[in-house]
């Protein structure tokens, strides 16, 4: 049979691909499982409140109400002011003031009830940042995300014929022959989407951590600048308080001149004082969005570029779409959410390869195998007893913790492996329902 | 103890450091040198240093991690890094 590449390649991938996927096997499961569910952050947001006020379209001026809310809330305080507006999936106004309070806001603008999103906030967070303090949460979640790229480029170039084993199931054969054909199969037809979620998530997780010393190195030092041409104009806050702009007005302006664009974020910098932004979104485009910038007094500063600027602001404002499937609507979450599961799956059936590999070899490891057991199968578990504590009022945070230590037990006991796995097989949904009834109740 | 698991133990410190430390440094020091002569745009730079980062970082930890001749991988990785980082210092301080 003539090989398409050689042995030793071959031979060296498969190595590279076993070892990174042992050690970092945990980890990737673990960011894959969290970015799955986040993926529905705005279904969850809405099943955790679901009386909260929905809103549709809104005018002009019930964000400029929102805004003046805002600044009640701020107190007048120099917190910024944030309005998160309706999307399709969360058709909620947010009126954010950071230190302050979240509250989402009535069909006029007017803050209606505090935000209280503990559990959807809580799996967020723990994609983005295991809840580990900034820099080692994102570094580790960058670390995951570069050991899944590497499995891929070395489980690409372990697998000789690709294209001719596209449709290779051999079931009924031994186990690991099984597992190895759902392993490949399940990694050859979901790589597209496994290359487009691991790139844009590695990327958005090495931004914040590296943006700012390559952009001192590529703008020879000139930070002011790097920030105007990468951020969009900036403005240094004269520091004297000065009436807020006619918030309204702008709003108009910006649609009138973006249309169909609707505006979907609003943004004071430094109330009173300082830069307001205007978002919109970008209608038939992937770029997450358009931001428009004005002075305190309302003078227009520019457009930041994201829609139609440069290259570069084109692909950095598409990687957050592409990451989390928010371009499509409803259809492309859930193809998100069926491939992201897949991942997890082509993560769980990579370690039992590897534990039966092992275990041909007379080299059989019972302890990480049970370990693996309560991870692969206690970790959807754990969250889902998260959802439900959260809908108790118990903190997410500490629920998952306790869940996960104390999952991690049953596999060490007696109990066979096919009770554990059945309880928490059924304990997850179990939990769910337990939890989306409490909410809603 | 089996055969293969004797040899393959005492290895891993030497295999983790390369594909680690030095992929690190490597792909780190890649980007470095993007970021300052790459003939682009400044914008354009740091994103391209970004994503070279963002590939070469995990094509090169594959490739510590896989190949059986770690002393000379790791010879061209010190190499690369130490080249690439004398070109991104040169290219900034100039």
């Amino acid at each position: 049979m003539k090989q398409t590449q050689p042995l030793n390649l071959v031979r060296q991938a498969l190595t590279a691909h076993g070892l990174a996927g042992v050690v970092f096997a945990a980890l990737i499961y673990h960011v894959s499982l969290t970015g799955t569910l986040s993926v529905f952050a705005g279904e969850l947001r809405q099943l955790e409140q679901p009386r909260a006020p929905t809103v549709g379209a809104l005018s002009p001026e019930t964000y400029a109400v929102a805004v003046i809310e805002g600044l009640r809330i701020a107190k007048g305080g120099e917190a910024p002011i944030i309005l998160l507006g309706p999307t399709e999936p969360l058709p909620r106004l947010e009126i954010r003031v950071p230190g302050e309070g979240s509250y989402y806001a009535d069909l006029e603008g007017r803050a209606a009830v505090a935000v209280e999103t503990n559990f959807s906030d809580f799996v967020t967070e723990l994609h983005e940042a295991l809840h580990l303090p900034s820099p080692w949460g994102i570094s580790l979640v960058a670390a995951s995300g570069i050991a899944l790229l590497a499995l891929l480029i070395s489980g690409i170039l372990a697998h000789p014929q690709i294209l001719r084993d596209a449709f290779k199931l051999r079931l009924g054969g031994s186990a690991r022959t099984e597992q190895v054909d759902f392993h490949n199969r399940a990694g050859v037809w979901g790589l597209p989407f496994h290359l487009i979620v691991t790139v844009s998530g590695t990327f958005l997780a090495l931004l914040p951590l590296l943006a700012a010393p390559l952009a001192f190195l590529a703008y020879d030092g000139d930070i002011d600048r790097a920030m105007a041409e990468q951020m969009g104009p900036q403005i240094d806050g004269t520091g004297a308080r000065q009436p807020l702009p006619d918030i309204a007005a702008l709003i108009r302006q910006v649609e009138r001149e973006n249309q169909p664009a609707r505006v979907s974020f609003v943004m004071v910098e430094n109330p009173l004082t300082d830069l307001q932004l205007i978002d919109t979104d970008v209608p038939r485009q992937l770029a997450a969005g358009e931001s428009y910038r004005f002075d305190g007094a309302g003078r227009a500063l520019g457009p930041a570029g994201f829609a139609d600027g440069a290259a570069e602001k084109q692909v950095q404002a598409a990687m957050f779409p592409l990451h989390f499937g928010t371009f499509g609507g409803l259809p492309v979450r859930l193809v998100y959410g069926v491939l992201g599961a897949g991942l997890c799956w082509l993560c769980a059936t990579g370690m039992r390869i590897w534990f039966l590999r092992q275990r041909q070899r007379g080299h059989a490891r019972p302890r990480l195998e049970k370990l693996w057991l309560g991870i692969a199968w206690g970790q959807p578990l754990a969250l889902a007893i998260a959802f439900a504590a959260a809908a108790w009022g118990v903190s997410p945070l500490l629920a998952y913790l306790a869940a996960s230590l104390l999952l991690l037990i049953p596999p060490f006991t007696r109990l066979p492996d096919r009770s554990v796995r059945q309880a928490y097989g059924w304990g997850a949904p179990l939990c769910a329902i337990v939890g989306t009834a409490a909410f809603a109740l | 103890m089996a055969r293969g698991a004797a040899s393959e133990w005492p290895q891993w410190p030497v295999c983790w450091m390369a594909a680690g430390v030095l992929s690190t440094l490597c792909a780190l020091a890649l980007a470095a040198g993007v970021a300052s002569i790459a003939p682009f745009p400044a914008g354009t730079r740091v994103m391209a240093a970004l994503l070279v980062l963002t590939l070469a970082w995990p094509a090169l930890a594959a490739w510590s991690l896989g190949t059986g001749r770690r002393m000379r991988s790791a010879l061209m990785q010190g190499g690369l890094a130490l080249c690439s980082g004398a070109v991104a210092a040169a290219g900034f301080l100039g």
